[in-house]
């Protein structure tokens, strides 16, 4: 698992120019971040590396640092 | 990029390039504009998103109108004005076991749950047909994720699963008796997929979606091809390549009793299996023909192989030559009078597959089936690419028709010239107005009818229905036989009467009997019937579209007179009381 993948899906699920994105960013700061976006992200993330999220755990999430820790944790 | 769109699914990289690939599509000017009233008693958003690209792909542009969750019944029922308004063209209504109110309660028994919930539905599509007289698409159900009369809950008489099957049942012979309702079969997609793949509790849970993101795209898509089909662009022609793909082997080496094909081993009896699925095909109409780098007596050696369940009769154009596949392919359209975009093109080679996707872009449909012969079968079915939403009896013939073509090509070069030609092949032709038993071909022409088309106006099997009850319509048909054979149901032509005047609203031909003189015979029969009842001027309108060009000069050459243009086509006159009308000496009317 790579950070820079997890990056790339958001940037492309988020269709925002490359370096938008960084491990910091949460919703608030990107316009088209919204609920459906969430969910898109979800997904992707679930189908590029074979895992699947606990619904308590995508509660929870707010920066794309977050998002890649339960990637970690899934991964294990 | 946009093979990703393709059977099989990714659909981690559908999820990524959604926007880029809606962007490219967009770029596309000659996209097709069309109306969808996305219903949903769940949330639709993802659903749209992927509806919408695989009708870009198919070359629509569809704007949407979408409703909450759950008000799916209620925006008709009480008739939302953005509804009103926005004018569907289809509306696809968005159901799952979710949604269905009754179908846990234990006092009630199944079918009158299933009644229940029929009656609802019953009611919305009146609705809609009424208000809207437009096409509808409607999900059946899957089998529900938990039971809690477990195995029994088929057997028991108030039990969900018999529910279901029950409902199922009664939806699917409702679409039978009415011709603008279309039936998802959510109960074989998520049969095939698997029930634990096709659901998502979490995603239900967070977001009110009735499936995973994986069974929307097979909805999705499956819903795309139903709407390609109304519309008339399912694909019509299967394109084959032969070593590897219809036999184990290569032909030119181990010879015709070499190739592997037929019951003696695991690998021929896949084969076999292939051939019997395509041969089911081209019995419900799909024309076949090869594709081959081969010597052509060699290639066709193989249809003469004992085991063989294809015969080289089955094919309507046969290439086995040396030449690019590329080149072929375009000799094959040219041959058969369809549009590569038809077409769908099978081999096992991928270099092969990506020369022809290269060629191509996306105009021909090239499925990636691999290069294992077990998967062939499998794939090309899921790829649902000869969609049909009604079998008319034209279907099952239309491999007849293009084979008899093939015939009258041969007998035309033995003439001197073309007056000869047309005399000898004995034509008869029924021209009448429409009648009730063609409803389904003649919505089906108007559908998809692009090169003899004046007008290119498609019209549902509704809006024919109810135009043959109007009385100032003028409307014929056209059949022809001539001595190989029925060409069946191919012409149309209709005008609308005011005053003294009538307005040929639509013509058409089938472009299996281009230049037979059969426009001549169907345009008399029309002003004949048009003088009858006192018509003194006759217009006609030629909208120039990028696939009409034939007819171009048809008004001119039937003599009528250029009058003026009026937003980009042309408006033509015939003056009726100065024109006596002839008669068409080669083509004999009567009642077939």
């Amino acid at each position: 698992m790579s950070v820079s993948t997890i990056i790339e899906i958001f940037e492309d699920i988020l269709d925002v120019k490359k370096g938008t994105v960084s491990l910091e960013t949460t919703s608030s700061d990107i316009d088209q971040w919204d609920s459906v976006a969430t969910v898109n992200i979800i997904v992707a993330l679930e189908e590029e590396f074979g895992i699947k999220f606990k619904l308590k755990d995508i509660q929870t999430v707010k920066t794309v640092q977050d998002f890649v820790q339960l990637v970690q944790v899934h991964k294990k | 990029m946009f093979e990703v769109l393709e059977y099989p699914f990714d659909v981690s990289k559908i999820l990524r390039k959604k926007k880029i690939l809606k962007r490219h599509f967009l770029e596309n000017e000659s996209l097709v504009n069309i109306k969808i009233a996305v219903l949903g008693a769940t949330t639709t958003f993802e659903v749209i998103e992927q509806l919408e690209l695989f009708l870009l792909k198919s070359g629509f542009k569809p704007t949407f109108y979408s409703c909450d969750y759950g008000q799916h019944y209620n925006v008709v029922m009480f008739d939302d004005e953005a509804l009103i308004n926005f004018k569907p063209d289809i509306v696809y209504l968005h159901v799952s076991p979710e949604t269905f109110d009754e179908l846990n309660k234990p006092n009630i028994s199944s079918k009158e749950k299933a009644e229940i919930e029929l009656n609802k539905m019953q009611k919305v599509w009146e609705k809609l047909n009424t208000n809207f007289n437009c096409s509808v698409i409607q999900d059946n159900f899957e089998m529900p994720l938990v039971r809690s009369l477990g195995n029994f809950s088929l057997t028991s008489t108030t039990g969900s699963s018999q529910t279901i099957i029950l409902l199922n049942q009664m939806i699917a012979q409702e679409a039978n008796k009415l011709s603008y309702l279309n039936i998802i079969d959510r109960f074989y997609l998520s049969s095939k997929m698997g029930l634990d793949s096709w659901k998502d509790y979490s995603l239900w849970l967070s977001s009110k979606y009735s499936l995973s993101y994986n069974a929307i795209t097979h909805l999705s898509y499956t819903v795309s091809k139903i709407i390609n089909s109304l519309l008339g662009k399912s694909k019509k022609c299967l394109v084959l390549d032969l070593d590897n793909t219809l036999w184990g082997g290569v032909i030119g080496d181990v010879g015709k009793e070499g190739i592997d094909l037929g019951r003696d081993t695991s690998i021929g009896q896949a084969y076999l299996d292939f051939h019997l699925y395509i041969k089911e095909l081209k019995d419900r109409g799909v024309i076949l023909a090869v594709c081959s780098k081969n010597e052509f007596d060699t290639a066709k050696s193989g249809f003469d192989h004992p085991d063989s369940i294809l015969k080289f009769e089955d094919f309507t154009s046969f290439k086995a030559n040396w030449d690019p596949k590329s080149k072929n392919i375009h000799e094959i359209a040219d041959e058969i009078n369809i549009g590569l975009e038809s077409l769908v093109f099978i081999d096992d080679n991928p270099v092969e597959r990506d020369i022809v996707r290269k060629e191509f872009g996306s105009i021909v449909t090239v499925p990636e089936i691999g290069d294992d012969v077990v998967h062939y079968r499998e794939i090309l079915d899921s790829a649902d690419l000869f969609t049909v939403t009604s079998l008319s009896s034209e279907d099952v013939k239309r491999n007849e028709y293009y084979k008899n073509n093939q015939k009258r090509e041969k007998f035309l070069s033995t003439f001197k010239n073309y007056d000869e030609y047309l005399k000898s092949l004995k034509m008869k032709a029924e021209i009448a107005p429409y009648k009730n038993i063609y409803l389904s071909r003649i919505s089906q022409l108007t559908n998809k009818t692009n090169q003899f088309n004046l007008t290119t106006r498609r019209m549902s099997l509704q809006e024919i229905e109810k135009s043959m009850q109007e009385k100032n319509k003028i409307s014929f048909y056209a059949r022809l036989i001539d001595k190989f054979g029925d060409n069946g149901l191919v012409s149309l032509i209709q005008g609308t009467i005011l005053g003294s005047e009538v307005e040929i609203d639509l013509w058409l031909m089938s472009c299996r009997v281009f230049k037979r003189t059969l426009e001549h015979s169907l345009l008399y029969s029309f002003l004949k019937e048009a003088k009858n009842r006192d018509i003194k001027t006759v217009r006609g309108r030629y909208v120039p579209t990028k696939k009409n060009y034939i007819v171009s000069n048809l008004y001119k050459e039937m003599g009528f007179l250029l009058v003026g243009e009026k937003e980009g086509s042309q408006i033509f006159e015939i003056d009726l009381e100065k024109y006596s009308i002839p008669n068409n000496p080669n083509i004999i009317i009567e009642e077939l």
